[in-house]
């Protein structure tokens, strides 16, 4: 094995925690059952490490072989860099007969007309999901496997989701998108993340979400807890009406981990004339960044408005990161949250 | 709407201090909070007290539904929990006081502030808390809602002012006691402190 | 002659012979006794379950005919063991309901109410396939100042806004939801198939599939030859959960072209999928 695998390597090892690489491993199929029970991962990283070196060596195994095991590992752990969404936009009529072995074809054709030296790599997640990486290279340098961009589509649906794309590389990939899925154009949906299945689940609606009823939703049931025959809530339907309009807003049960939403405001500056004469004054709109951010942003949104922190009806420009599936806003004097597309 | 209306309306949703007979050995503490967060904790230290029965009624703000009217056991003592560190806590507190009777003002009603501690605080409000507080003629007390000692200490001042309150404590009474614990404002708050 | 019928006599009662010690065998096999004992058993026991069913059911439909008759008068009837005609008259009413819901699918209803005092409303659309309810799905849309849909769950791979075009909701309604109730239960059908056949065919492997579970790629095995054949499926009208196109790839394609297999093509294009195949597997064609 040249330098460069074993540095690719070695960079997959040490990002890697020990039992996910015994995952990684396990599903990886080129490995025999004696070999995979050979690597000792109770040892520290470098042993680990040497100990593969051999078995790819021994193998002949080369750099195409480590990027299939990098895949299979990204795969299972897409938790990791920040994941943008992409929305394809127009669908021609066949856009929703394309197949997957025919997406295959057409994408990895677009793509290596654009640029020369590209590798791709695609593959089937269980979940229906195609995984995409792409080494870049350019006219003269080889397909760099040390930055690949990862990429995620579902067929039929007209989101992508990508991680690490530079903007130079941007154009090829969204002109081979796009001409391979049967869509005619691509936007910015807006939505980013470090948990590509919170902004997935946000998107394809795979969260779980609280509609009007007529009949008594669970959620009254589960609000009513049982407490000391002493203690009486005064404004106990207050409480359940809030937070049936929080779960309304932000989904109930798990909801997508989000973790930031921006808010970028180009309103007119309100207040009183007198105590800042200079801000009200001034000509043209007034810039300002509203950052939310948590470890679970929606769970803390619905936390709040139920628990009457927050005031309920939830406000649109809180309520629209579910409802149009982003967070990030400009927020323009008309008072409606709208982009910049 | 009409004069007499609306004097019908604010006669309606008025908390009075004394439109009910008392129940035996029995006191009834009503907890205010917009946040709904600390009450709960308070609510049910308060019940375990064993000498007296304790109920607590929990709102999260004033006037009270007119469906609970009938149920409602007569109110010896008003609680205002505010958190400081945020300012709607006070003024949804404010708003709420002007559904009280002003018989709850000889010495039914007390301030429980919480987070006083956090360096997030402006001194501004923390003062205004207390103009508030003396303003009414009602003591202002200082929790700490995080740990379990603090809730414990804050039930403590609670039921002993709630069963003056009540009156069962044969030698004191509610305004008597507010006289003593009542907030006094310094006469130095409103100066700048640098002089 | 007459030697002839002696012997014909002797080897008659010889051939009685053999057969009554043929039939004494036969009594001494115990085993099969027993087995077709137990199975006149069972049968009789299946029988006394039907009949009991057969009971149940009368019971309720007499109680529901009596429900429908004097709706408001308390019956006094069957109260003898109550607790199990309690049980009667929640199934009845149960099926009642039921019954009453279906019909409110049938002629068209769907289940809307009003939200946020009639400036909107929220429409769930149940999907059904074969009798079993499956996933219901929730639109919630604005009236006023045009109607527009606000919130719903979905997936994107039903062109929910393009189904709104196509039928000219801000128009009228109706047909727009009569045409994405028909996507979804065709969707939830064709899902519903695909578990069915992986839960009830294990000897198939489902090669390819997708979201909207309107490609289908199977490998089917043929018993004696364990030749392998390449089933595709292809649902390209998406309101219906039968195959638009169905065919075979394999490498022997003598066996493509006998009769049996293109029965085998126009079977799964007719019925679903699971049955197909269930189908094919009893005549013995397929694993």
């Amino acid at each position: 094995m040249d330098d460069f695998g074993r540095r690719l390597l070695q960079r997959l090892v040490r990002r890697t925690p020990a039992q996910a690489l015994k995952a990684t491993l396990g599903k990886w199929e080129r490995l025999t059952v004696a070999q995979r029970q050979s690597v000792d991962f109770t040892q520290p990283k470098v042993a680990v490490m040497e100990q593969l070196v051999a078995i790819f060596e021994e193998n002949g195994w080369t750099v195409k072989h480590i990027t299939e095991l990098e895949m299979i590992n990204y795969m299972e752990n897409a938790n990791r860099g920040m994941w943008h969404a992409f929305q394809m936009t127009d669908p021609k009529d066949d856009a929703n007969a394309v197949e997957m072995m025919q997406f295959k074809e057409q994408f990895k054709s677009h793509l290596s007309e654009l640029v020369r030296h590209v590798s791709v790599k695609i593959k089937k997640h269980t979940d229906e999901a195609l995984w995409i990486r792409i080494a870049w290279g350019d006219s003269y340098s080889p397909p760099n496997h040390l930055k690949p961009t990862y990429v995620v589509h579902h067929l039929q649906t007209p989101y992508v989701f990508v991680t690490s794309l530079n903007s130079k590389q941007k154009p090829f990939l969204v002109q081979a998108l796009i001409l391979s899925t049967g869509y005619q154009g691509i936007k910015d949906a807006n939505l980013s993340g470090q948990k590509l299945t919170a902004i997935r689940d946000l998107l394809m609606k795979q969260y779980q979400q609280i509609f009007p009823s007529k009949y008594n939703s669970p959620l009254t049931e589960k609000n009513e807890t049982v407490s000391n025959p002493h203690i009486e809530r005064e404004q106990s339907e207050h409480a359940s009406k809030r937070l049936q309009m929080a779960c309304e807003a932000f989904g109930d049960g798990i909801v997508p981990q989000l973790q930031t939403a921006v808010y970028k405001l180009e309103t007119k500056f309100r207040g009183d004339a007198n105590t800042n004469r200079t801000m009200t004054k001034r000509e043209g709109p007034f810039r300002c960044l509203v950052k939310f951010a948590s470890t679970n942003l929606l769970e803390s949104f619905r936390e709040c408005a139920s628990s009457g922190i927050a005031s309920t009806p939830v406000s649109p420009l809180l309520s629209s990161i579910t409802l149009k599936g982003r967070n990030y806003f400009v927020v323009t004097e008309n008072g409606l949250p709208s982009s910049q597309t | 709407m009409k004069v007499g209306d609306l004097s019908v309306y604010i006669d309606m949703s008025l908390l009075k201090p004394f439109s009910k007979l008392p129940a035996l050995n029995a006191a009834t503490i009503l907890l205010v909070e917009r946040e709904e967060r600390f009450q709960q904790n308070l609510a049910d230290a308060l019940v375990g007290d064993t000498t007296v029965t304790v109920n607590v009624r929990l709102a999260k703000s004033l006037p009270l539904p007119m469906d609970n009217e009938e149920s409602r056991p007569r109110i010896d003592l008003v609680v205002f929990i505010i958190n400081l560190t945020s300012e709607l806590s006070l003024k949804s507190a404010e708003a709420s006081l002007k559904y009280l009777d002003p018989g709850y003002f000889l010495g039914k009603v007390c301030f429980l502030a919480t987070n006083a501690r956090n360096t997030s605080v402006p001194t501004e409000r923390l003062d205004a808390m207390r103009k508030l507080a003396a303003s009414l003629h009602c003591p202002l007390l200082f929790a700490e809602d995080q740990t379990p000692d603090g809730v414990n200490s804050a039930t403590e001042r609670l039921l002993t002012v709630l069963k003056v309150a009540a009156g069962l404590v044969p030698t004191a009474t509610a305004l008597y006691l507010s006289s003593l614990t009542r907030c006094t404002i310094p006469p130095d708050i409103d100066q700048p402190s640098f002089e | 002659m007459e030697g002839a019928s002696s012997k014909g006599v002797l080897s008659h009662l010889s051939h009685l012979e053999v057969v009554t010690r043929s039939r004494k065998c036969e009594a001494q096999q115990p085993g099969r006794v027993a087995e077709l004992k137990a199975k006149a058993a069972a049968l009789v026991k299946q029988r006394d379950q039907l009949k009991a069913q057969i009971q149940i059911q009368q019971n309720l439909q007499k109680l529901r005919k009596s429900m429908n008759k004097h709706s408001n008068e308390e019956e006094e009837e069957m109260d003898e063991d109550s607790e199990n005609s309690q049980l009667l008259r929640l199934m009845a009413r149960h099926s009642h309901l039921r019954d009453l819901l279906d019909a409110h699918h049938l002629i068209g209803g769907y289940d809307v109410i009003k939200t946020s005092q009639g400036k909107g409303m929220c429409v769930s659309l149940a999907t059904a396939y074969e009798g079993v309810y499956l996933d219901t799905y929730n639109l919630e849309l604005d009236l006023k100042p045009k109607l527009r849909i606000r919130r719903h769950n979905i997936p994107p791979f039903i062109p929910l806004n393009q189904l709104a075009e196509q039928s000219n909701m801000e128009a009228n309604i109706k047909p727009f939801l009569h045409l994405l109730s028909q996507h979804l239960n065709a969707f939830a059908g064709r899902k519903q198939q695909l578990k069915l056949v992986k839960e009830n065919h294990k000897s198939i492997e489902v090669m390819e599939s997708n979201v909207l579970c309107s490609i289908l790629v199977l490998m089917l095995t043929v018993p004696r030859q364990k030749t392998a054949v390449l089933c595709t499926l292809d649902y390209t009208d998406q309101t219906r959960c039968l195959p638009t196109n169905a065919r075979f790839e394999s490498e022997d394609k003598e066996l493509l072209n006998s009769p049996d297999w293109k029965k085998h093509c126009s079977l799964l294009k007719d019925t679903p999928l699971h049955k197909a195949l269930t189908t094919m597997k009893t005549i013995g064609s397929i694993m």
